[in-house]
C-alpha cells in the first residue's frame, strides 16, 4: 500500500500540531465555538448530538495491520472500545474528549493517517471496490488511480469550498462493490474496442434525502487524462452548483436539473480550455505509485484443493458458508474471504452507521427500511427493489409506515411470499423483479 | 447559537453539548447542567424560559458548553 513520502509525514505533522493550538485556544476560550468550528471541521471532528465524533479516513478502505491495531488503539484509549466502520470506508469514534483529539491525531499520524477532508465541502475520502487489488475480476488494480486522486485532491485549492460535499468512488471490476453509480463520481476502469485500459465516468449519482442513480458522462477516457477530466468536471460544479439550498446543492441536483446532455457539454467545453500537460500524470509516476501496490509473494499453489472440496461436499453449514463469503482471488490457491464482524446470535451491533441520510443504504437494498419520527410518533417506512450493483436501482416505497410491531410481521409475510414463489437461484431481488410489487405490498399490508 | 424556532409554542427545554468531553446535557429544574436527560426542566414559563437563556449563554460564554439548543 502507498506509504507517505517526507512532505507527506511533515504536513500531516503539521496540521496536527496546529490544530493543538486550535484546541488549547478553544479551552481557554480565545476562540470562540463559530471560530473553531470550521478548524474542527476541517480535521474531521463534528460535535454531533450526543458527544462530539471524529472521523478518519480509510482511502481506498485499505489498512495494514498496523494500522488496524492502531484504529483499536484509540477505540481503547480515548473512545469506548469500539469505533463505526462506515459505508464509505472511513472509521468514525463517537465518544472522544476534545482535549485527547490532538494525542488521537499524533497517534493515527504515526501510522500515515488522518482525518483531514472527511468533512466540510471539498473532495472526500476516496472509496474503493473492497475487493480490490485481490479479484479475479478486476482489469487492473484501482487503488493506484485512487491514490492518485487522493494525492491530486488533497487541499486542492480550487476544490477546497465547493457547493457541497463531493465523493468518489472507483471500481476496476464489471461487478460494482462500490456503488459507483450512488456517488458524485463514480470511475470503473474499462477497456476500449483497441484493448486500452481507461476509465467510464459516471456523475450525479447519490443517496441521502434525495437518491439519484448516476449517468454515464464518458464512455471511455485515456489514463493520462483523468485528472484533467475530473478538474473540468468539478469546475462544472463549482460554477453552476447551487449555494442557495444545502439540500439542492450536491452535483446529481445538478446534473438532473441540467440534463446529462447539456452537463456534458459544459464539461467537454471546459476540458478543451484545459492543458493537459499541466496535469498529466507521467508514466513513471504511476509506476512509482502502483510500486506500493505490489502484490505480496505468493506462494505456488492449487485452486480447490482436495481438503477444501471435501469439507464442501461433506459439510453443509461450511458449503453455504463458502458460497457466500468466498470470492475467486487473482492468484491461484488464494481467495478471499468475507469475515462477518456481527457476534453470535446476537443483533449486528456498532459496525454500521445510518441514519435519514441514507448512509445506511435503504435506498439501495433490495428490502430498504427507514425509520421516521412525525409529531413525536416514530414509524419506518418500506421500500422495495433497490440494487446497489452494477444494475443499480432506487427502491419503491411500498406505501404507509409502520410501527415496529407491524413492520416485523410484515417483513416476515414478505420473506415467506419469497420463499414460495422463488425460482431456482433467485434472490429477493430477482423474485421481485419478475413478479412486481402488488404481491409483496399485499402481504406487507395484511 | 440558540434556536428560537420553537419559542412559544409548547414546553421548552435547552440543551447543550459540554465543552471538554462533548456529551449531550440539559438545564434541570435547578438550572445545572444534567445529563440525565429525564432531569431536563420543561417549562412553558417565560420567566424561566429566560433564565434559561441566560444562563446558557453565561455558561457558553464561560467555556462550559457549546452548541446551545431551545428544544422543545
Amino acid at each position: 500500500m502507498y506509504r507517505y513520502d517526507e512532505f507527506d509525514a511533515q504536513f500531516v505533522a503539521e496540521r496536527t500540531k496546529q490544530f493543538r493550538g486550535q484546541v488549547e485556544r478553544r479551552l481557554a476560550g480565545r476562540l470562540s465555538e463559530a471560530e473553531f468550528r470550521p478548524l474542527r471541521l476541517m480535521n474531521g471532528l463534528y460535535l454531533q448530538l450526543h458527544a462530539y465524533m471524529l472521523r478518519v479516513a480509510i482511502p481506498y478502505g485499505t489498512l495494514n495491520s498496523e494500522q488496524f491495531r492502531m484504529l483499536a488503539h484509540l477505540a481503547e484509549k480515548y473512545d469506548r472500545g469500539y469505533g463505526h466502520v462506515t459505508t464509505r470506508q472511513n472509521m468514525q469514534y463517537n465518544w472522544p474528549k476534545l482535549p485527547d483529539v490532538p494525542d488521537m491525531l499524533d497517534d493515527l499520524a504515526s501510522v500515515q493517517m488522518h482525518a483531514i477532508q472527511t468533512s466540510g465541502n471539498c473532495i472526500r475520502n476516496v472509496t474503493c471496490d473492497p475487493y480490490a487489488g485481490a479479484t479475479a475480476e478486476e482489469i487492473e488494480d484501482p487503488r493506484p488511480m485512487a491514490e492518485l486522486i487522493r494525492q491530486w485532491s488533497t487541499l486542492h485549492p480550487e476544490f477546497t469550498f465547493l457547493p457541497r460535499k463531493f465523493k468518489i468512488a472507483v471500481t476496476a471490476a464489471e461487478k460494482d462493490r462500490a456503488l459507483i453509480k450512488a456517488h458524485d463520481i463514480g470511475i470503473q476502469t474499462v477497456k476500449n474496442e483497441t484493448g486500452e485500459v481507461g476509465y467510464k465516468i459516471i456523475v450525479g449519482g447519490g443517496l441521502g434525502r434525495t437518491p439519484i442513480i448516476g449517468q454515464t458522462l464518458r464512455e471511455y477516457l485515456p489514463k493520462s487524462e483523468l485528472l484533467s477530466y475530473l478538474t473540468a468536471t468539478l469546475r462544472i460544479y463549482n460554477r453552476y452548483g447551487r449555494r442557495d439550498n444545502k439540500y439542492k446543492a450536491r452535483i446529481k441536483i445538478l446534473v438532473q436539473e441540467t440534463g446529462i446532455e447539456v452537463f456534458r457539454e459544459q464539461v467537454e467545453a471546459e476540458y478543451a480550455t484545459i492543458d493537459i500537460s499541466d496535469i498529466a500524470v507521467s508514466e513513471a509516476e504511476r509506476e512509482r505509485i502502483k510500486a506500493y501496490f505490489a502484490n505480496p509473494d505468493f506462494e505456488t499453489l492449487e485452486n480447490d484443493p482436495a481438503e477444501y472440496i471435501k469439507a464442501i461436499d461433506d459439510n453443509r453449514a461450511f458449503r453455504l458458508w463458502a458460497k457466500n463469503n468466498v470470492a475467486a482471488h487473482k492468484a491461484d490457491g488464494y481467495a478471499i474471504v468475507n469475515v462477518s464482524l456481527k457476534p453470535k446470535e446476537l443483533a449486528p451491533g456498532d459496525i454500521t452507521a445510518g441514519c435519514i441520510n441514507a448512509c445506511g443504504h435503504h435506498h439501495v437494498g433490495h428490502i430498504g427500511i427507514l425509520g421516521l419520527e412525525k409529531a413525536g410518533v416514530e414509524f419506518y417506512q418500506v421500500k422495495l427493489g433497490g440494487d446497489s450493483s452494477e444494475d443499480a436501482a432506487i427502491g419503491k416505497v411500498t406505501g404507509p409506515g409502520f410501527s415496529q410491531e407491524e413492520l416485523i410481521d410484515g417483513i416476515e409475510n414478505m420473506v415467506e411470499l419469497y420463499l414460495k414463489q422463488r425460482e431456482e437461484g433467485e434472490r429477493f431481488l430477482d423474485t421481485y423483479n419478475r413478479i412486481g410489487m402488488a404481491p409483496f405490498k399485499e402481504v406487507l399490508y395484511a | 447559537m440558540s434556536t428560537l424556532k420553537h419559542k412559544g409554542k409548547g414546553p421548552q427545554a435547552m440543551t447543550a453539548n459540554e465543552l471538554r468531553d462533548g456529551y449531550n446535557v440539559w438545564l434541570d429544574e435547578n438550572l445545572d447542567w444534567s445529563r440525565d436527560y429525564a432531569k431536563a426542566l420543561r417549562t412553558e414559563d417565560q420567566d424561566l424560559i429566560d433564565r434559561m437563556q441566560l444562563k446558557a449563554n453565561t455558561d457558553e460564554a464561560k467555556n462550559l458548553v457549546a452548541d446551545l439548543l431551545e428544544a422543545k
